[in-house]
């Protein structure tokens, strides 16, 4: 196993364990990191999920969509994957 | 010429992430639409030890890192509160008893069926000003029961019940609306949640609504949504907006009660 590989499985665990405990803003930005560290962050999909999952209610707000953070992560997803070809620390 | 072949290769490379979202979106909707409790009940399953965990943890934490003067001090004070309190209290439990009697001679009852549950997680942890408290489908709550803060300060409703664990909505959920009714002379009104406990409400100049003003919910027992903290409008105009907010403060609540129907 290439270390990559061995520390983005450490990163998986921490966060799969933060999600539950860590308050949502926060994981905002550790996943908006992630999603410029790695080239394809799939796993910010999941922590979407999971935030929905346990929090997610029929919001007027939303106009009782409850996937609003699964759907932030797929916008934030396409955002990093093209701006990361526009910046220059990325590269 | 191998421009045309390398630049295929690309956009084949660069079309696999978005592959994947779109599978991924699909089995997210297919399994929401078909079972919508699916991926509730399966991570509040995963996080209900992690939540129960935290709040034992807290607690010890924060009875470890009081010191004996503080706790002392603490004491004393709370048992001149509680002493003031008891003298205001006499009153108001003496006219609440002869209320009580009065209803039950009609016909009406004003008795409560309460659960006390554990608040886990509240704003600003969780998003969208939702509670997550310790009780649930055991303690035979259902989607749509009151949640009270301090006895009969109405804060919002079950939202979701998950096993163990159930989620409340915060009437001041930005956006939401509820029927209010505002001072002593029962002012019908519709509040609009602004979130953190705060509402509002446009109401015409005329009714001559004032600082101090409490706000209720329609009921055969009032219950008190909060009350009437600032009044803004511009006196060329004939509405006012009536800004409130619940009496208690949200973010230092540890336990709710719910009243079962």
């Amino acid at each position: 196993m290439s270390e990559t590989t061995r520390n983005r499985i450490i990163i998986d665990i921490f966060l799969f364990i933060a999600v539950f405990i860590v308050p949502w803003w926060v994981m905002l930005l550790i996943v908006l990191g992630l999603l410029f560290k790695y080239t394809h962050f799939y796993e910010a999909f999941f922590v979407g999920l999971i935030i929905d999952a346990l929090y997610g209610i029929p919001l007027a707000m939303f106009y009782n969509f409850r996937f609003v953070a699964t759907l932030t992560a797929l916008v934030l997803f396409i955002i990093t994957f093209y701006s990361k070809k526009l910046l220059t620390f990325t590269r | 010429m191998s421009y045309l072949l390398k630049s295929s290769r690309d956009k084949k490379r660069s079309a696999f992430p978005f592959l994947v979202l779109v599978i991924f979106v699909v089995i997210v909707t297919l399994i929401a639409f078909i079972f919508p409790s699916f991926f509730p009940a399966v991570f509040t399953k995963i996080a209900s030890p992690f939540w129960k965990g935290e709040h034992a943890l807290t607690g010890a934490a924060a009875s470890v890192l009081v010191t004996k003067d503080e706790l002392v001090a603490e004491n004393a004070n709370l048992k001149n509160e509680i002493e003031t309190m008891k003298s205001q209290g006499l009153d108001a439990g003496l006219l609440q008893s002869e209320n009580d009697e009065l209803k039950a001679m009609l016909g009406r009852t004003t008795e409560k069926n309460l659960v006390l549950g554990v608040i886990l997680h509240k704003p600003p942890v969780s998003p969208y000003d939702i509670l997550v408290i310790d009780v649930g489908q055991k303690e035979g709550i259902t989607k749509g029961d009151r949640v009270l803060a301090s006895g009969n300060i109405v804060i919002g409703e079950v939202a979701e019940v998950n096993g163990e664990i159930s989620k409340v909505k915060l009437y001041s959920s930005p956006g939401e609306k509820y029927d209010i009714v505002i001072g002593t002379n029962n002012i019908p009104a519709t509040a609009t949640g602004r979130g953190g406990g705060n509402f509002e409400t446009v109401l015409p100049r005329e009714l001559k609504i004032a600082v101090g003003d409490t706000v209720t919910i329609p009921s055969i027992s009032p219950l008190i949504f909060g009350t009437v903290g600032t009044l803004l409008g511009d006196p060329a105009r004939p509405f006012e907006t009536i800004l409130f907010k619940n009496p208690v403060n949200i973010s230092t609540l540890k336990w709710v009660e719910v009243v079962k129907k």
